[in-house]
């Protein structure tokens, strides 16, 4: 894999974490599930971030970014707390190898980004009940 | 979601040895007479160094790194044991860590004991806050190790070295 085909696989892996965070924050309750919906709109507000990041640094090379796609598929119903927290796991986990697969396929200021971003999500797995891993962002 | 590769990290993990040792292999097939004997003498009798591929140095590097922080973790361990249960993870981890990177170092740096000994401070609030500073300047050390390595997988394995570390670092002091 290329390093710009990595970025544009990390954008598209970007793309379908916000809006499958979109859609948890929407199914959770600010007043009912206070830590939870602080811990969704804090996950996805960084992954918003990171989107735009990665869509700036492929604009930069000359290249259109990947689009994001009209809808993605849920990893559960996402209706009860517990499906949403699972849920949220399912994404970190996801992106967390796509970075490490972006740190594989980059080198110099992406690599460093890409290993930042690895970071952000393995220890952001712990606060949807994750327990930590022996090596984040290895396997899919 | 995209679909993910289907790659384990036993497979990334035997590829990036892979890779480094082969590094190290067509790094010698390439410069020919470079590929000498460690015990091997020059003409003056003075012995050489071994060549080694660059990612070979910033496995040994990496190993040094985290045996350092292994013998804090274990000092610190025997010395207060009611912080055993905490320092238990930690270490288990740094045993995978350096499982993962066994294969990548040549056998004499893997059997060089770690040079300088860990002093436990008394105050077990103030050992463990060692571990976190240890733990966090380690964690460093690697990201830069990640930099560096040439393998693309190698660089992978340091990075999710580095997360675990950040994971574990959740539920120590803050440095």
């Amino acid at each position: 894999m290329t390093p710009l085909e990595a970025l544009q696989a990390t954008l598209a892996g970007e793309h379908a974490a916000v809006y499958v965070y979109g859609v948890l924050g929407a199914q959770s309750s600010a007043s009912e599930q206070p830590t939870l919906f602080a811990n969704l709109q804090t996950a996805y507000q960084l992954h918003r971030k990171r989107r735009d990041q990665l869509t700036v640094m492929i604009e930069h090379r000359g290249i259109d970014p990947v689009p994001s796609a009209v809808s993605y598929a849920l990893p559960n119903a996402a209706a009860t707390s517990a499906e949403l927290t699972d849920a949220a796991l399912q994404v970190e986990s996801r992106i967390s190898a796509t970075y490490g697969q972006l740190v594989g396929s980059s080198s110099g200021s992406d690599r460093r980004w890409g290993i930042a971003a690895l970071d952000d999500c393995a220890v952001r797995q712990l606060a949807f009940r994750g327990t930590p891993e022996m090596f984040p962002g290895m396997e899919s | 979601m995209p679909d993910q590769p289907a790659v384990t990290r036993r497979t990334v993990v035997s590829g990036a040895v892979i890779t480094v040792l082969a590094t190290g292999l067509t790094s010698g097939l390439a410069t020919g007479c470079d590929v000498r004997n460690p015990l091997s003498k020059s003409g003056d009798g003075v012995p050489e160094p071994a060549a080694v591929s660059p990612d070979v140095t910033v496995a040994i590097q990496a190993v040094g790194v985290i045996r350092a922080a292994q013998l804090a973790a274990t000092t610190t361990s025997q010395r207060h044991p009611a912080l055993r249960p905490r320092l238990t993870a930690l270490l288990d981890m740094h045993k995978a860590h350096l499982d993962a990177l066994a294969d990548a170092v040549p056998d004499a740096s893997r059997a060089t004991p770690t040079a300088t000994p860990f002093v436990v401070p008394a105050d077990p609030k103030v050992a463990l806050h060692t571990i976190a500073v240890l733990e966090t300047g380690g964690r460093s050390t690697i990201i830069g190790l990640a930099l560096r390595a040439q393998s693309g997988a190698f660089a992978r394995l340091l990075a999710g070295i580095t997360a675990a570390t950040s994971q574990r670092l959740v539920g120590l002091p803050k440095p």
